[in-house]
């Protein structure tokens, strides 16, 4: 940034800023509740509970110890 | 702008975490996990995104014609917006109710008894990106070169959050976060070759 302003003063652009900070924080709802939505329904697998968080993310948990047990209070990991 | 619009949207984030946090099962709810990965996967985004045109700021980039002053605005949001997402990341883990994941082990790196090594990379990238900002937003009471040196760190923050990504997440054998990881990384390998030899670079016919 030789020659360019440093800092964040005499900002400019608002109105991109505005679109860019919209979309950033739509990606991040889209992405949560594509998250929350793989979980699968609670019917199926289980989700909301431990045991079916388990058996959705047995392949991203794969190099943990199998659990045979739910433990909600471990320190474990999750995925989707 | 850029400060209020990140902190209008660090606001927002927190409060429907804590708020998705209140309402989800305290003993195995997923709201919060959900939440830390997607503001995760954002942050990194935006710090590719910030890398990008900070890169391109250094190689006097036109896009589509457009003045220098769009890439630098489009740096600045995207590297203050990024900041946001990495609150929203942290907060939303430390409030996780299965993680349990402590402030310590958010702030400190290499704390965590849950791959100490994956999440320290994660952490270290988030002090490297805390003094890139801080630097930058005290730019104009500090030497040009000390600010380009502490700007520097943007390098080693890139690689150590795309590293943090890749080992620490569970999405990372996820094919499309492959892809997404694979094609960020090589952009920003193909700029660094850029930003090292492009302005000297001098054909072999001329």
């Amino acid at each position: 940034m030789t020659g360019m302003r440093r800092g964040f003063g005499n900002e400019r652009h608002n109105y991109m800023k505005a679109v860019i900070s919209f979309v950033a924080g739509g990606f991040f709802l889209v992405a949560w509740i594509g998250f929350a939505a793989s979980h699968g329904a609670p019917a199926a697998s289980g989700a909301g509970s431990v045991a079916g968080t388990a058996a959705a993310t047995a392949p991203a948990a794969a190099d943990h110890a199998p659990q045979t047990t739910p433990a909600p209070r471990a320190r474990t990991s999750r995925g989707s | 702008m850029s400060w209020k619009v990140t902190a209008a949207l660090a606001a927002a984030m927190a409060f429907v975490v804590v708020v998705a946090r209140l309402i989800q099962d305290p003993q195995a709810g997923t709201a919060t996990w959900d939440a830390s990965r997607a503001a995760g996967f954002v942050a990194y985004l935006l710090l590719w995104l910030s890398t990008v045109t900070g890169i391109g700021l250094h190689l006097h980039w036109r896009p589509a014609g457009a003045s220098s002053n769009v890439l630098l605005e489009s740096h600045r949001i995207t590297s203050v917006l990024g900041l946001s997402f990495v609150f929203a990341h942290v907060l939303a883990i430390v409030l996780d109710p299965v993680v349990r994941f402590s402030v310590l082990d958010a702030l400190v790196p290499f704390t965590s008894t849950y791959r100490p090594l994956q999440v320290g990379a994660g952490t270290l990238a988030q002090w490297m990106f805390i003094a890139v900002l801080t630097s930058t937003a005290a730019a104009g009471s500090t030497r040009w070169s000390t600010w380009r040196n502490v700007h520097y760190l943007s390098f080693p923050c890139y690689a150590l959050a795309l590293l943090h990504g890749l080992t620490a997440g569970s999405d990372s054998a996820a094919p499309v976060a492959l892809l997404v990881y694979a094609s960020t990384a090589s952009v920003i390998a193909a700029l660094c070759v850029a930003r090292l030899f492009g302005r000297d670079w001098v054909p072999a016919e001329a």
